[in-house]
């Protein structure tokens, strides 16, 4: 059975300006972080995806159908743009419930589904207030309702958490959480990588308009095998710690932070190590009060693949 | 690899029918011009095109009873007959009305949507480019039909009634026909222009001194080239004599009945001729801005 969304060497260039290049992936049901830094493409992959822009060359089949073509998928696609596309004289529950209403809605049934999604973005005690006198946090939740309103099965995301407090950005992360859960497949922008970190180890790092990386983040990470991993272990004595360390085979480079009484370790061989120190510390009874791994996440692998050559804020 | 059991519910009722959807986009501006502020001036309009069509009713009446007038003693030779050149008459009030309209509410159609960045929301959904177009112009045609098609096919059958005898529907019966066909003409430029200018601005301000300035343009453009070349068919430039043209020819006046027709130097067919391809340029640009395309500067 084909993944609900197919990318096949998907490119679009704008002139002679890149946009995306040679993207191919397919996007099952889940949250899938599509990561990048400013200019990176992602907004440009969303709406290839979306069927708002044509791909210059290559496939995208959203249910077996290119949106582009068959506009009747859209019915099945909920878009959340990074524009702030709104009317302002208008109301929140008026304008969710004409954006129902054109896909194909009868009226009643339009207000039934706008008055639950407003709930749903926690806008549902202010339904007659004028969008024009809504925060900008506000107006994003709006934009996700808009998105979600008609129960799509693929729901895309461009930076929906921009200008949002972090209650708003809690309570969001939760909700993109639970239509992952749910079985809808949920693609979600971000140039700010711990966000994505936080939901999903799923993921498309995208740079330059390139692909750079898609699938698990550990899984990823653990493909990186020129770069050690890093363990840091804190306990009450680092020194003894680390001198038992330095004679283990697999372990790469180990430096002592004392002012938090902790060892960061480098190896190649991290299943190894880990087995090892666990031995270690039942034999031993040394004492371990945390153990973390700086670098898989979603920053680190970030940083390996693009050797630390981010276009922050191009 | 994680199994997702899908847990949300979709919507399993049918859908309104495809070809009716973009009536929503419609029904919505006509709400918000009828709701705001802005009705007002529309009303006025709307109100003086009826009491055009109504001194055009009196003169249909009057002319009904010539016999009654002459038999008073009041003289009728200086009131017009009402034959097809008078119907082509009823749109020249029409026209100026049309002109007012198609400024007030065609000029924000599309630019307070580019404005908004608003265009993707239509385009995200089940819907076309050219369905969305149709939606925002039919909200003008709307306005533009209820004060040329309508009214005057109505005045047309109370001439019918009034005439007495069935010898005037006889001789003009496709006379409907030809104002429906002419009231649609003149509503699909006016919405080509302004739905043009309307793409290629975000304020509909601009949108609608674009449109002024065209006209009055393209009507000065004609009658210098009209001089300059001791020419008139080059007066062809000129949109309003075009359109004006391709009326007589559409509601079959022809050069025998009207001194009108005979000061043009051009015949109906060329006259539509130059409307059509105008419009279809205008649709062409329309067209070409509304795609949802990402500007990299």
């Amino acid at each position: 059975m084909n993944p609900p969304v197919v990318l096949d060497d998907v490119a679009k260039w704008y002139g002679e300006v890149l946009g995306i290049n040679g993207i191919s992936a397919r996007l099952g049901p889940g949250v899938i972080g599509l990561l990048g830094p400013n200019g990176a493409g992602k907004s440009t992959l969303l709406k290839v995806m979306a069927g708002l822009l044509h791909p210059s060359r290559g496939r995208v089949e959203v249910f077996g159908s290119d949106p582009r073509r068959d506009v009747e998928v859209y019915r099945r696609i909920g878009f959340c743009h990074d524009g702030d596309g709104f009317y302002d004289v208008l109301r929140g529950l008026d304008f969710l419930r004409s954006s129902l209403q054109l896909h194909g809605f009868a009226p009643r049934q339009a207000r039934q589904l706008a008055l639950e999604a407003l709930e749903t973005m926690g806008l549902a005690d202010e339904p007659k207030k004028r969008i024009g006198a809504y925060s900008k946090g506000m107006r994003q939740r709006l934009k996700m309702a808009h998105a979600i309103a008609h129960n799509p099965d693929v729901i895309l995301l461009d930076e929906p958490l921009a200008g949002m407090d972090p209650v708003g950005r809690h309570r969001t992360l939760e909700l993109v959480r639970q239509w992952g859960e749910g079985g809808r497949v949920v693609v979600i922008s971000s140039h700010i990588l711990h966000e994505i970190d936080t939901l999903t180890t799923n993921i498309m790092m995208l740079s330059h308009g390139r692909l750079l990386a898609e699938g698990d983040i550990h899984e990823v990470r653990d493909l990186l095998s020129e770069h050690p991993h890093q363990i840091y272990i804190e306990c009450p004595n680092p020194r003894a710690l680390s001198s038992r360390l330095i004679e283990m085979e697999q372990v790469h480079q180990v430096h002592i932070e004392r002012e938090r009484r902790g060892v960061l370790l480098e190896t190649f061989q991290p299943d190894a190590l880990y087995q090892q120190l666990a031995d270690i510390v039942v034999k031993e009874g040394m004492n371990i009060e945390l153990m973390t791994s700086p670098d898989d996440n979603v920053q680190a692998v970030f940083d390996y693949l693009t050797h630390g050559r981010t276009e922050e804020g191009d | 690899m994680p199994v997702y059991a899908q847990h949300y519910r979709l919507w399993a009722g049918r859908p309104t029918a495809r070809w009716l959807r973009w009536t929503v986009i419609t029904r919505y501006h006509l709400r918000q011009l009828f709701g705001g502020k802005g009705r007002y001036p529309l009303i006025v309009l709307l109100n003086l095109s009826a009491a055009a069509h109504l001194v055009f009713l009196a003169l249909i009446y009057v002319m009904a009873n010539s016999d009654l007038l002459a038999f008073w003693g009041i003289p009728i030779k200086h009131l017009p007959r009402v034959n097809r050149e008078f119907f082509v008459n009823m749109f020249i009030p029409q026209g100026f009305i049309c002109g007012l309209l198609t400024l007030m509410v065609g000029s924000g159609l599309i630019a307070d949507d580019r404005r908004d960045n608003a265009i993707p929301l239509y385009l995200s959904k089940p819907l076309t480019p050219i369905e969305y177009v149709l939606g925002k112009f039919a909200t003008l045609a709307f306005f533009l039909l209820a004060v040329t098609a309508v009214p005057i096919n109505l005045l047309f059958l109370c001439e019918v009634l009034m005439h007495g005898g069935w010898a005037f529907l006889k001789a003009n019966w496709w006379l409907p026909l030809g104002i429906t066909a002419y009231s649609m003409t003149i509503a699909l430029l006016c919405g080509a222009v302004i739905l043009m200018a309307s793409s290629l601005v975000k304020k509909a301000a601009l949108a609608g001194v674009l449109v002024i300035g065209l006209f009055v343009g393209h009507n000065i453009l004609a009658g210098v080239l009209g001089e300059m070349f001791r020419n008139k068919r080059l007066m062809m430039a000129s949109l309003q004599f075009d359109l004006f043209r391709a009326g007589l020819w559409l509601l079959g006046v022809s050069p025998n009945d009207s001194r009108a027709v005979r000061n043009f130097a051009f015949s109906g067919p060329e006259a539509l001729a130059v409307v059509l391809a105008v419009i279809a340029v205008c649709w062409t640009i329309v067209w070409w801005r509304v795609r949802p395309v990402e500007v990299v500067k």
